[in-house]
């Protein structure tokens, strides 16, 4: 009995806890999950300039990617300190290939040196301070590229003293690289170990240019950062929508008035217009009325009316009637003061041709 | 992005940084140019007549009343043009005590009055009277014209009339046609036995007085359209005949003397020529005749009948009604004769077709369903449009200006009768001319010298 029993509460024990296992969870139900659609109802001119991009904006969409650091690299540059090593290796083919296109033209003038960095560890023998070139290894992404061949031109004179300090620093941290030669004055070795930030990356620039003849003034690397930057600004400068700054179409507009807004104008204006019905030679008259408008939206300074078509009086009472149009109807103050911006200045072109 | 600059010396550079940078500076500026603005095309208008204010013209002396009369004369002339609404004088807040002051344009605008008109009349010391406006545009708040005439006391009228043409020139950009008179067939009595008699009036109705005495049956009279004559038609003697009469002087002579019966005639634009037809058996032709050598000329030849011709005005084409095609339908030829070209296609018939003096149109009468139509078309037969219909409508003649129509409407019934009437030439501001009697045949003047 008792063992009976026991078998029972086993064999139930057993059968339960199968049960349990496989039956109690039942296959969920497949539904695909529908992720709730967020739905914001904007003006379409709102969407016009939210995908609106500008040309000039910072390629804010490639990630700040890592870099394409070979391994290879590494072994490489515990050479490269060494000239004579380096000279021996003849080093320029599996080095260079790596750099971009950039590489190849500026062999020629020394000058060409300073910018593709990798190229001048190819040719020891033209001048003893490319040697420092080392860095190249950083094999930066083109990103990183781009910078300093931008940023070389000031590096040259203001930034010598810094380019002094940083080493020094780094000097501490890696010192196992740097002894090689003693001709160095400065090692960018070690930052190339380091971090392949864009600072180094301009270091070894103004290293080299500390070695290269002096031949810029200051003033004119002053000026040429200046615009620089001024450059650089422009990017996320004034009359910007809020977003950041993207890549996309060309921006052409910023905010404008919306159709009903347009619309509400034109009638406005088409109902202060008055005109000779049966007016002759109507197919061919056109007037243009220009004026400035004040944020009150009244009239600043007098219409500039211009007409074309018919005869001169004909022309002339047309050119009025346009201009009492514009006149009549002002102020303008229906208009949207947010966006005073776009209508300041206000173009009525006026033709009937379609009416007779 | 600088990539590809890199191997470009370094002078380059510089040059290409400045460069873009005065690049991107320029594309700034051009961003905010671009977007400072609003365009808006305006393609209809309203047609609504132009709001004007006239108020009385400041007399000097006695003259009050006179100055007062003209520039009344000046806003009913301008009113009944349907092209401008005078506002009504009780609304003026400002009252013009200097006519040489500029008007305080704020208080015009207030009642929304587009365009002012001030003026004043002083008598001279020769006894003549000096009359002077100024026609104001409220809202440029300038002078639009100014002018000033010197006239005896009897042609105050047509002072006034001037005035008003150069105002509807200044503001519509059309020559006014209110200095100009009226010829019609003036008819009295009943209607088995009508008296009809040549008369002439101003445009408005005023200074009427009669041309001939009613004797005999009178027709047809056209304006030439360079000189104060009337050419038109007169049974005198029992034989149709076309005559030419001087309205200045009285003069009245036959044109030439044809065997048969001439009639529609009509003056060229020049004035030194008339186009009429004359009657060959069943068939009538179009002539022209040289006013000063009386030469006549053919220039139909079809075995139909081909009348009512009236020129271009410039000279080149002729317009006319014949029935060569079954029906009468309008018909353009050159002036010099030669083929002529089917221009009218509607149902109905067309008859009376006249040129107007602007060149663009040919206003016709239309019969059609049992009605008398007056519409214009264009020179080539198309947009052709009705103004106006009704039971008799015929005759239609041209304001000078090519603007508004003149034609007689006929009612029906024992005491009906004709009478004058004027329409836009957009089909608005139908407006009964007033005449002492029943009246036909009107022929509007060229504006007078």
């Amino acid at each position: 009995m008792k063992l009976g029993a026991t078998a029972s509460v086993i064999a139930h024990t057993m059968v339960l806890s199968w049960g349990l296992l496989t039956i109690s969870s039942p296959r969920p139900l497949s539904v695909a999950d529908v992720e709730a659609l967020p739905v914001d109802i904007i003006p379409i001119e709102a969407l016009t300039q939210t995908i609106q991009g500008d040309k000039k904006a910072p390629v804010a969409e490639t990630p700040a990617p890592k870099p394409t650091t070979k391994p290879v690299v590494e072994e490489k540059a515990t050479n490269v300190g060494n000239s004579k090593v380096d000279a021996k290796s003849s080093t320029s083919k599996e080095i260079a290939p790596r750099p971009v296109e950039a590489a190849a033209p500026p062999k020629a003038q020394p000058e060409a040196k300073v910018k593709p960095s990798q190229v001048t560890e190819t040719q020891p023998e033209e001048s003893k301070e490319t040697v420092p070139v080392p860095t190249t290894e950083l094999a930066v992404d083109p990103q990183e590229k781009i910078k300093v061949a931008a940023i070389e031109p000031d590096e040259q004179s203001t930034t010598s003293r810094e380019a002094e300090a940083v080493p020094q620093e780094e000097f501490a941290k890696l010192p196992d690289l740097v002894p090689t030669p003693a001709a160095r004055p400065a090692k960018a070795k070690p930052k190339v170990a380091k971090t392949n930030e864009r600072k180094e990356a301009e270091k070894p620039a103004a290293k080299i240019a500390k070695a290269a003849p002096k031949s810029k003034s200051k003033k004119q690397a002053d000026e040429i950062s200046e615009l620089l930057n001024r450059q650089k600004s422009t990017a996320s400068g004034a009359k910007r929508s809020k977003r950041q700054a993207a890549l996309g179409a060309k921006k052409t507009t910023g905010e404008k008035l919306s159709q009903n807004e347009m619309d509400a104008l034109r009638g406005k204006i088409q109902g202060c217009f008055n005109l000779t019905a049966g007016m002759a030679d109507a197919e061919e008259l056109r007037a243009t009325v220009k004026v400035r408008l004040s944020p009150s939206g009244e009239l600043e300074g007098k219409p500039m009316v211009t007409a074309s078509g018919g005869n001169a009086s004909v022309r002339r009472a047309f050119k009025g009637a346009a201009r009492r149009a514009v006149q009549k109807c002002a102020p303008y103050d229906k208009l949207p003061k947010d966006k005073y911006q776009t209508w300041a200045e206000l173009v009525v072109n006026f033709d009937v041709s379609d009416m007779l | 992005m600088f990539g590809h600059y890199a191997s470009i010396c370094r002078a380059n550079i510089f040059a290409l940084v400045r460069l873009l940078t005065i690049a991107v500076l320029w594309t700034g500026i051009a961003l905010q140019q671009a977007s400072a603005l609003v365009e808006i095309d305006i393609t209809k208008a309203n047609v609504e007549p132009l709001s004007i204010a006239i108020p009385a013209f400041v007399g000097a002396g006695g003259e009050a009343e006179i100055a007062r009369k003209i520039a009344a004369v000046v806003e009913a002339d301008l009113k009944r043009s349907g092209l401008f609404a005078p506002i009504d004088h009780g609304a003026f807040i400002e009252k013009i005590g200097n006519p040489d002051n500029m008007p305080r344009f704020a208080d015009w605008k207030v009642i929304n009055a587009q365009a002012v008109v001030v003026g004043r009349v002083v008598r001279e010391a020769d006894g003549r009277l000096r009359t002077e406006f100024r026609l104001w545009d409220v809202f440029a708040a300038e002078q639009l014209t100014g002018q000033q005439f010197f006239t005896t006391n009897e042609n105050w009228r047509r002072v006034a009339h001037i005035i008003a043409d150069a105002i509807y020139e200044r503001l519509t950009g059309e020559k006014g046609y209110f200095d100009t008179r009226i010829v019609f067939v003036s008819e009295t009595g009943g209607k088995a036995k009508r008296r009809k008699r040549l008369t002439i009036m101003d445009q408005d109705g005023e200074n009427l007085r009669f041309l001939t005495n009613g004797n005999d049956l009178v027709l047809t009279p056209r304006f030439s359209p360079s000189r104060q004559e009337v050419t038109y038609m007169s049974f005198a003697g029992g034989e149709p005949r076309v005559y030419l009469l001087n309205i200045e002087t009285g003069q009245r002579e036959i044109v030439g003397n044809f065997p048969n019966m001439t009639f529609a005639p009509r003056f060229s634009p020049d004035g030194q020529q008339v186009i009429m037809s004359l009657q060959h058996g069943g068939n009538a032709n179009i002539y022209t005749m040289d006013l000063r050598t009386r030469k006549t000329t053919r220039l139909t030849s079809a075995s139909a009948i081909d009348t009512s011709p009236s020129y271009a005005p410039d000279g080149t084409k002729i317009v006319f009604e014949s029935d060569r095609g079954g029906r009468q339908q309008l018909y353009v030829m050159a002036a010099s004769g030669g083929k002529a070209k089917r221009i009218s296609f509607g149902t109905g018939s067309y008859s009376t077709p006249v040129w107007s003096p602007r060149g663009d149109l040919i206003a016709f009468t239309k019969r059609s369903g049992g009605k008398f139509l007056i519409g214009v078309m264009k020179t080539d037969g198309s947009r052709e449009r009705i103004l106006t219909e009704g039971f008799h409508n015929e005759g239609p003649t041209w304001a000078p200006n090519g603007r508004t129509l003149m034609f007689f409407r006929e009612t029906p019934g024992a005491n009906g009768g004709p009478n004058l009437y004027t329409i836009d030439l957009t089909g608005y501001n139908e407006l009964k001319v007033k005449t002492p009697g029943f009246a036909s045949d009107p022929a509007w003047s060229p504006l007078l010298e």
